[in-house]
């Protein structure tokens, strides 16, 4: 509880659960995030390049390398977590 | 993000396995990222990847431009050395696999290109399992085959144009050793025959000619006695065969038609002193 002050961090909604809009599933466009649920992707650099982000199991480390095809290069956004985690690994997201 | 960082190429360096850190906002072209799914992306699979100098699924011999243009072959043993070109044989023939972006083996299509160290990336090349690792791939640019990673290039071992002789990766320097050109199968015409001109070489092969000086008086090369200090020469023109000369293919070293030896430089490349010796095809 605080002071009123009326930032949006006060602000809220109430939604019926007899209302409320069915989480986006897979396959499906997540509106709030802008991914389609579960379908893999590439994350391209717009650099001269092109390189794909690339997760490698040998590195902590996100880097850019050439496309190669390779599933440390895929990505899928995971509704339930709101992360975007790897085709290579499910258990691991992209993290800062 | 949350903290209004995005995600950034770290130092805006395009290069092969740059960092990607988050960093504040300012939309320059390293925070800048495009979302294909996997299925709708395409790969050029024809043509020429410019990024790499080298067309895509089309077989070509890497040509040494040291003088014997000895080309390169992949070993059953995973070496890598280069051999005297030999007529359709698929172990010197390579093709650019435009998906992993490696220079696979046309005999083994499970092989690739490599430098064996994978920590500093210097040494011996071999030919292995394709991973798509900066280890494994190369660009063709400027007669230089050289690592996407590393500045480092393909080279002849120690400069020896011998047969069988090891290509390694070292620092990249640009001399002849490290040169090659990539001949596509396709328009590889094989050696040129008799009659034919050898264009790296300049010389129609096996057609008799002189050898001119430019001086004044226009005399010809000639080989003269062996046991002369003095064995290659200056003459007028007569008619011996010992001021005819002709290329020969096979060892690609000029010949004179009088005892069929080659042109030398004494001392096996040491010496100032011009002869004629039973053929070496090395590069003296």
């Amino acid at each position: 509880m605080w002071n009123k002050h009326g930032g949006d961090n006060q602000k809220w909604d109430i939604v019926y659960v007899d209302q409320a809009k069915p989480e986006p599933t897979k396959g499906q466009m997540s509106p709030k995030w802008g991914f389609i649920v579960e379908r893999p992707f590439y994350i391209i650099s717009e650099m001269k390049a092109k390189r794909h982000l690339t997760s490698l199991s040998s590195d902590k480390h996100a880097i850019i390398k050439y496309a190669n095809g390779n599933k440390a290069q895929q990505y899928y956004f995971d509704q339930k977590s709101r992360s975007i985690k790897l085709v290579r690994n499910n258990k691991l997201s992209l993290t800062v | 993000m949350m903290n209004k960082k995005v995600m950034d190429v770290s130092g805006g360096k395009d290069l092969e396995t740059q960092r990607v850190i988050t960093w504040n906002k300012h939309k320059g072209a390293n925070q800048r990222w495009k979302i294909v799914y996997v299925d709708q992306f395409k790969e050029q699979n024809k043509g020429l990847i410019e990024e790499f100098g080298l067309y895509a699924n089309r077989a070509f011999y890497i040509r040494s431009r040291l003088p014997n243009r000895r080309v390169a072959e992949c070993q059953g043993n995973y070496d890598v050395r280069q051999r005297k070109w030999r007529n359709n044989d698929v172990g010197q023939q390579w093709y650019f696999d435009p998906v992993q972006k490696v220079i696979k083996s046309k005999k083994w299509n499970n092989r690739a290109l490599e430098v064996q160290n994978h920590s500093n990336g210097l040494g011996n090349m071999r030919c292995y399992t394709p991973s798509a690792r900066w280890w494994q791939q190369f660009k063709f640019d400027d007669a230089k085959i050289t690592n996407v990673k590393n500045p480092t290039s393909m080279e002849v071992y120690q400069n020896k144009d011998t047969e069988n002789q090891n290509i390694v990766l070292s620092k990249t320097h640009g001399r002849i050793n490290q040169q090659w050109d990539i001949v596509y199968v396709d328009e590889w015409k094989g050696d040129p025959k008799k009659g034919e001109l050898n264009e790296d070489f300049g010389f129609y092969v096996e057609r008799p000619f002189h050898i001119v000086s430019m001086l004044p008086r226009r005399r010809y090369l000639q080989r003269v006695d062996p046991a002369s200090s003095q064995e290659i020469v200056i003459k007028q023109p007569n008619s011996y065969k010992e001021q005819v000369w002709y290329f020969d293919q096979a060892s690609l070293t000029i010949k004179c038609q009088k005892n069929n030896q080659s042109l030398n430089i004494n001392g096996n490349g040491s010496s100032n002193n011009l002869n004629t010796r039973g053929t070496q095809t090395n590069w003296f």
